[in-house]
């Protein structure tokens, strides 16, 4: 395997709110590699986004790191001041955002916004910032014209092009994407995506792809975290994870998830239930309650994430009967009549 | 308007030429646009059924007009011209007042986003109970009864564990299903769901759409679901119908319309959804880029501008939404030739 290019772990990262501490996510590791696309997958509350906005350290007030390290090249960037960060981010690691809208000035050009970054992470000067924002332009499919024009009088997915232009005005070596495209319409996603990947590969980034979005995953990503209430529950090459998942809620997910090639007669099975809420650390396995292979020792006893095969990853009691929860997961009595 | 599904089934809904404008609505177009403004065609000409007992999907992108087609027919908005008439020969356009009233028994909505369409102080029982106070239905115990019932049928089981709870205290999945139980507590014959999973995670979606699935199977619920996602709706669905500003270009058997799209754009949409499975080898689609202007109205297909294999008559003409098969049409010229050589002056 190639070289570890970023390495989280243990991280830690809690929310203060009124009531207490949220514990957005507890004890999380991974690694991405030189060159490689890792998926950090799960539903909405389950920590992803935070993971990745710890990464670059870019949070809510009333966030913190509580616990852990993020190790960029070997460097832990947790306890770096923001200044240094400032020079990380863009030239080392750069953010492709949800919301192109909310991450354009809406008052200034968009050239203009691409030749700032170029000038100031680089120290290039204005003419040579003019020039690169032009060719990022002519990269992503946009006639660099419309530099001159301001985010509104771009279509929604000229303004995420334009945000990935940004994003890569640097030649960053890590790119993270949370859910990139999820704000823009059917077409313009696959499209804007496609763009992403092939400007990736030519530049020879990693990413750390954030989102829900099973078949993004299945096509784009190298290997796969699956996250659950602010835990990693498994990990795996993304063969692996979709071929011969092993942990019950990555079971589940695989069930829940439509697709237009899926047999029209072959029925969803939705997981019954509701996440945890992360106020307290839950006692034993989080995903217990709505699992139907649950036992006693699961609501008792929190699982680590232990190996289970090469590469392969999870943290359920029950990984030895993989096999037989596999076979059980893709009846609906399984899901329905199990859960407590 | 043929497709497959429940032949025999009188329709429920007929449209016919159905048209809505608004005025165009840039984000600076009020502040300089005097008097006559832009026209948007919304729903531009369309004719279709519903028919009694069928779920028929509506899918579109923003834009499509597939929101405001909804609309129309629970008459949040009424349509320009054409007609809308239900079942027993109600008109959509006359109604008003108590009319318009009764005809909510009939028809009921569900939106994208639960927790904008409940009120936060109302309990569960409240905002169930709701619809019946409005139209005088029934005394205290008899709504009680029909509320039970009603969230039974969505699923909040049993009823009285959840009667007193506040929308707060209910997860995402509860809350949809909520809003489904006060839309069934009329026990209306035609759903419209609006996006009605979208906002809801995986794990949870699989329930709702299985929940409106038995509606239909067990209590002969017809429902239009209105959606971006080719991958629910062809699930859910016993016939689709695929809009395009304003317009329908393709509509059948569901399986037929996702799986052997026809139309250039249905195929796009089609070709530019990831599969969840890594040994899958999506086929992509040919068609060009996404055009950064909005093209301009035409008297042609609204799609020419993007579409790889549009033809000279395509840029004047707008084809008509014709059958390439049993229970299957396409509104396009390569698929019915004899149509773009017709004259038309």
């Amino acid at each position: 395997m190639s070289e570890a290019l970023l390495e989280v772990r243990n991280l830690s990262v809690g929310y203060r709110i009124g009531a207490g501490t949220v514990h957005a996510i507890d004890d999380v590791s991974f690694t991405v590699h030189e060159g490689e696309t890792l998926g950090l997958v799960g539903e909405s509350g389950c920590g992803k986004t935070t993971a990745g906005r710890a990464v670059i350290k870019v949070m809510p007030a009333n966030a913190s790191i509580t616990g852990g390290e993020v190790r960029y090249r070997g460097r832990d960037l947790v306890p770096l001041s923001n200044e240094e960060m400032r020079a990380i981010r863009w030239n080392e690691i750069a953010v492709i955002p949800q919301s192109a809208m909310n991450a354009l000035n809406p008052v200034y050009r968009v050239g203009r916004q691409i030749e700032e970054v170029i000038v100031q992470q680089d120290g290039a000067s204005p003419a040579e910032a003019r020039a690169r924002a032009e060719e990022l332009f002519r990269l992503v499919k946009i006639d660099p014209g419309r530099l001159a024009h301001y985010p509104h009088q771009f279509s929604g997915g000229m303004r995420q092009r334009a945000l990935v232009a940004m994003a890569l005005a640097l030649n960053p070596a890590l790119l993270i994407a949370d859910e990139p495209t999820t704000a823009l319409d059917v077409v313009s996603q696959d499209r804007v995506f496609t763009r992403v990947r092939a400007l990736q590969k030519r530049l020879g980034a990693s990413m750390l792809l954030i989102t829900h979005d099973m078949g993004l995953v299945a096509e784009n990503c190298d290997r796969v975290a699956v996250m659950y209430a602010g835990r990693i529950v498994e990990q795996a090459d993304t063969r692996t994870l979709f071929g011969a998942p092993v942990h019950p809620y990555t079971l589940g997910l695989k069930n829940a998830f439509p697709s237009t090639t899926r047999p029209k007669d072959e029925a969803l099975i939705s997981i019954a239930g509701a996440p945890p809420v992360l106020l307290e650390a839950p006692r034993g396995c989080r995903f217990a309650p709505r699992c139907p292979f649950a036992t006693p020792r699961c609501r008792d006893e929190d699982p680590a994430l232990r190996p289970v095969g090469p590469g392969h990853h999870a943290a359920c009691h029950h990984t030895a009967l993989a096999g037989e929860m596999r076979a059980r997961a893709v009846l609906s009595e399984t899901w329905t009549a199990g859960a407590p | 308007m043929d497709g497959g599904g429940p032949v025999s089934a009188a329709p429920l809904v007929t449209a016919r030429n159905v048209r809505k404008s608004f005025a165009a609505r840039g984000e600076l177009a009020g502040l300089f646009a005097r008097g006559e403004g832009a026209m948007v065609h919304a729903v531009d000409d369309v004719s279709f059924e519903i028919r009694e007992g069928e779920i028929l999907g509506l899918i579109g992108e923003s834009g499509s007009g597939k929101t405001t087609l909804g609309r129309l027919l629970v008459r949040l908005e009424r349509h320009d011209s054409g007609s809308l008439h239900f079942q027993d020969g109600r008109d959509l356009a006359a109604l008003g007042g108590r009319a318009l009233r009764e005809y909510y028994r009939d028809v009921q909505m569900i939106f994208q986003d639960p927790y904008g369409s409940i009120n936060p102080r109302f309990t569960v029982h409240d905002t169930v109970v709701e619809p019946l106070a409005t139209q005088r239905l029934g005394d205290a115990s008899g709504r009680r009864d029909r509320v039970a019932r009603a969230l039974e049928r969505a699923g909040l089981r049993p009823p009285r564990a959840f009667a007193d709870k506040y929308p707060h205290e209910l997860s995402g999945g509860e809350r949809q299903r909520l809003s489904i139980a006060r839309a069934l507590v009329l026990e209306p014959k035609l759903l419209i769901a609006d996006e009605p999973v979208s906002m809801l995670d995986v794990s949870i979606r699989a329930g709702i759409l299985n929940l409106l699935k038995q509606q239909s199977r067990e209590f002969g619920l017809t429902i239009l679901y209105v959606s971006h996602d080719l991958s629910t709706t062809r699930y859910l669905c016993d016939r689709i119908a695929i809009m395009y500003r304003g317009r329908f270009v393709e509509l059948g058997e569901a399986e037929r319309v996702i799986d052997d799209a026809h139309h250039p754009y249905a195929q796009a949409l089609k070709a530019a959804i990831p599969i969840p499975d890594p040994e899958f080898d999506r086929p992509r689609s040919e068609a060009g880029e996404d055009p950064d202007e909005a093209p301009q109205e035409s008297a042609g297909c609204r799609y020419a501008g993007t579409c790889p294999k549009a033809m000279e008559v395509c840029h004047r003409r707008a084809p008509e939404l014709r059958p390439v098969d049993a229970g299957h049409s396409v509104a396009c010229f390569l698929h019915h030739p004899a149509d773009a050589e017709a004259r038309t002056d």
